[in-house]
């Protein structure tokens, strides 16, 4: 019997669902009966076939949520009294209230069935602003309202320069830059990994120094991140992996410890990023410590920094300036590379959005008009459709239909076609999704947000391609 | 439902959930199958339905818990298993709307619709 129970435990959960919507008093004092009671009739139709068995489950929960919401909004004592006699109701059935929405969706149904060319043209026409809408939203989403994976990304600022410094410059400024708790270099460099007797591949890669994923604040879901002497010369050399490469691995937790051939040399694995988690762009797959040198004047590096507690990214004149004297101190720039000149941090937020947030606010706002004039434009078709029908109607009230019934009728009509719509608008913001994919991959470079284009935009390939 | 002298007519599922307690103390699922058995299919409360018509009763003080009666099966371990009995006041008022339904159906007797009911 247990057995039976749990195989049954889903449906079991799915009743206590059903029981949770009664008032808690109602719940406290029949709750574990009504739970007995299903148990007993789980029991009552073991014999059954199953669809037979689950059918019976899934009517009593049925019944028991529409008893709950009834219980929480009208508890009257009517429920004793005879009102629809031989009708459905407390005798079994479905309640009155909810065989009428039943007999509406039917009809609603059948009405927009032989109605192909309204139904379709009112459809389409939502199902455009809907998905063009959430396609749009989708990037923007991302972009300008979600958090990005990183810890309190408010403290984490991005150099002047991008692109632009040498590690001589960060190994000067490492651990002394005033108004900083810590600053980190990084660089592009990807990796052609070896893994046992399959092809070789190529893997978007960055590499930094051993601050990097401190700078970020970001929880690995295995192992550790990079920790000093990483990035020493002639260090270890370790990697880690994102979440989307540890999966395409194998996923398993004996990935730390194991060596991968990156670019002809044996890496350690020593960590995974979670799920979710990109830098700095979703396209990356792998992150190793750059070995560092004094000596190694190339101008490709981006520094970025956390700011100390109490700093704000956007009020950093004073640390800047200093940052400013110690280099101008150290080195002697040429007039068009000089870094003393236009100094300061960008909230890594910005860094990625670059001049995009105007552009995706205006289209979002334009593609919500585009929703609005569609919607509109269904309007328009339905109250067309409300005029052609004014006979029907009319023989409807004569009939003794009550009005609110004939409101209801239409107001499911309505119901019917947004959620078509929604779900074709659904289907083609996906589909306008696969298709940016796949314009990502084909063309080369466009999955590489550090240069510019349309699909340099980190967040929205986030959504797009693995991490 | 204030007093039984002035109920309305109560609904079919009551009736028959008072008459499945005439007998003696009940649990909750045997009610439910004795007032499907009993209305021969035609009244088939759900779980939902069948506890808050109880909650009702109890309200009402036609119905209350009750200690299992001694010859009660065994229950399946883990399982509550509350029983509900008649009160004095309930069973009065299922002797009242029997006898409205008994005069119901005396009145279609007098109309030839159904044969007259026989005598107690």
């Amino acid at each position: 019997m247990n057995g039976k129970r749990t195989a049954g435990s889903w449906l079991n959960r799915l009743f206590g669902m059903a029981v949770s919507l009664y008032p808690p008093d109602f719940r406290k004092r029949f709750g574990p009966e009504m739970r007995d009671a299903f148990d007993d009739l789980r029991d009552d139709t073991a014999g059954r076939p199953r669809a037979d068995r689950t059918a019976a489950a899934l009517r009593a929960v049925l019944g028991c949520a529409v008893g709950g919401i009834r219980e929480r909004f009208a508890p009257e004592r009517r429920v004793l009294v005879h009102v629809n006699y031989g009708r459905a109701g407390s005798n079994g059935g479905p309640p009155k209230v909810l065989s009428n929405w039943i007999a509406d969706v039917r009809y609603a149904a059948r009405r927009l069935r032989t109605r192909p060319g309204y139904t379709l043209v009112a459809v389409l026409t939502l199902a455009l602003g809907v998905g063009g809408t959430a396609a749009i939203y989708g990037i923007a989403r991302g972009l300008l309202f979600d958090a990005l994976p990183y810890a309190d990304e408010r403290e984490v600022g991005v150099f002047w320069k991008k692109t632009d410094w040498t590690e001589e410059e960060f190994l000067h400024m490492r651990g002394r830059a005033p108004g900083f708790r810590e600053i980190a270099l990084y660089r592009s460099r990807d990796a052609i990994m070896r893994d046992g007797d399959a092809p070789a591949r190529l893997l978007p890669g960055v590499s930094g120094s051993a601050e990097l994923f401190d700078v970020l604040g970001a929880a690995r879901v295995l192992g550790r991140g990079f920790r000093a002497g990483d990035d020493a010369e002639g260090a270890e050399p370790v990697a880690v992996l994102s979440y989307g490469l540890w999966r395409e691995l194998g996923g398993g937790s004996s990935i730390i410890g194991s060596r991968l051939t990156l670019d002809g040399r044996p890496h350690n694995v020593i960590g995974v990023m979670p799920r979710g988690f990109w830098f700095p762009d979703p396209s990356v797959r792998i992150w190793t410590p750059e070995s560092l040198s004094p000596e190694t004047r190339n101008w490709n590096s981006t520094l970025i920094g956390r700011v100390a507690p109490g700093q704000v990214v956007r009020a950093m004149e004073a640390p800047v300036a200093a940052v400013v004297a110690m280099l101008d101190e150290r080195f002697d720039y040429p007039a068009q590379w000089d870094k003393t000149k236009g100094a300061h941090i960008m909230p890594i937020r910005d860094d990625i959005v670059g001049g995009m947030s105007t552009a995706l606010y205006v289209t979002l706002g334009a593609m919500a008009l585009i929703l609005l004039i569609a919607c509109a434009n269904v309007a328009a078709l339905m109250l067309g459709q409300i005029d052609a029908r004014s006979t029907e109607l009319a023989v409807r009230l004569a009939l003794g239909a009550h009005r609110k019934r004939l409101v209801q009728q239409m107001i499911v009509e309505a119901v019917l076609i947004a959620c078509a719509a929604g779900a074709l608008g659904a289907a083609i913001a996906g589909a306008d999704s696969a298709g940016c994919r796949m314009h990502c991959r084909l063309v080369p470079g466009l999955n590489r947000p550090r240069r510019t284009g349309p699909c340099s935009l980190p967040r929205w390939q986030s959504h797009l391609l693995p991490h | 439902v204030s007093s039984h002298s002035s109920n309305p007519l109560l609904a079919p599922v009551v009736q028959y959930l008072l008459l499945a307690l005439a007998d003696g103390p009940s649990w909750g699922y045997a009610i439910m199958k004795q007032i499907e058995l009993e209305s021969a299919g035609a009244v088939r409360p759900d779980i939902g339905a069948l506890y808050r018509i109880i909650a009702r009763l109890s309200e009402q003080g036609w119905v209350e818990g009750c200690a299992a009666p001694a010859s009660a099966d065994e229950v399946h371990p883990g399982r509550a298993r509350r029983y509900y009995r008649l009160t004095r006041s309930g069973r009065a008022a299922l002797r009242t709307e029997l006898a409205r339904l008994r005069a119901v159906v005396e009145l279609g007797a007098r109309h030839d619709l159904v044969p007259r009911p026989s005598q107690p």
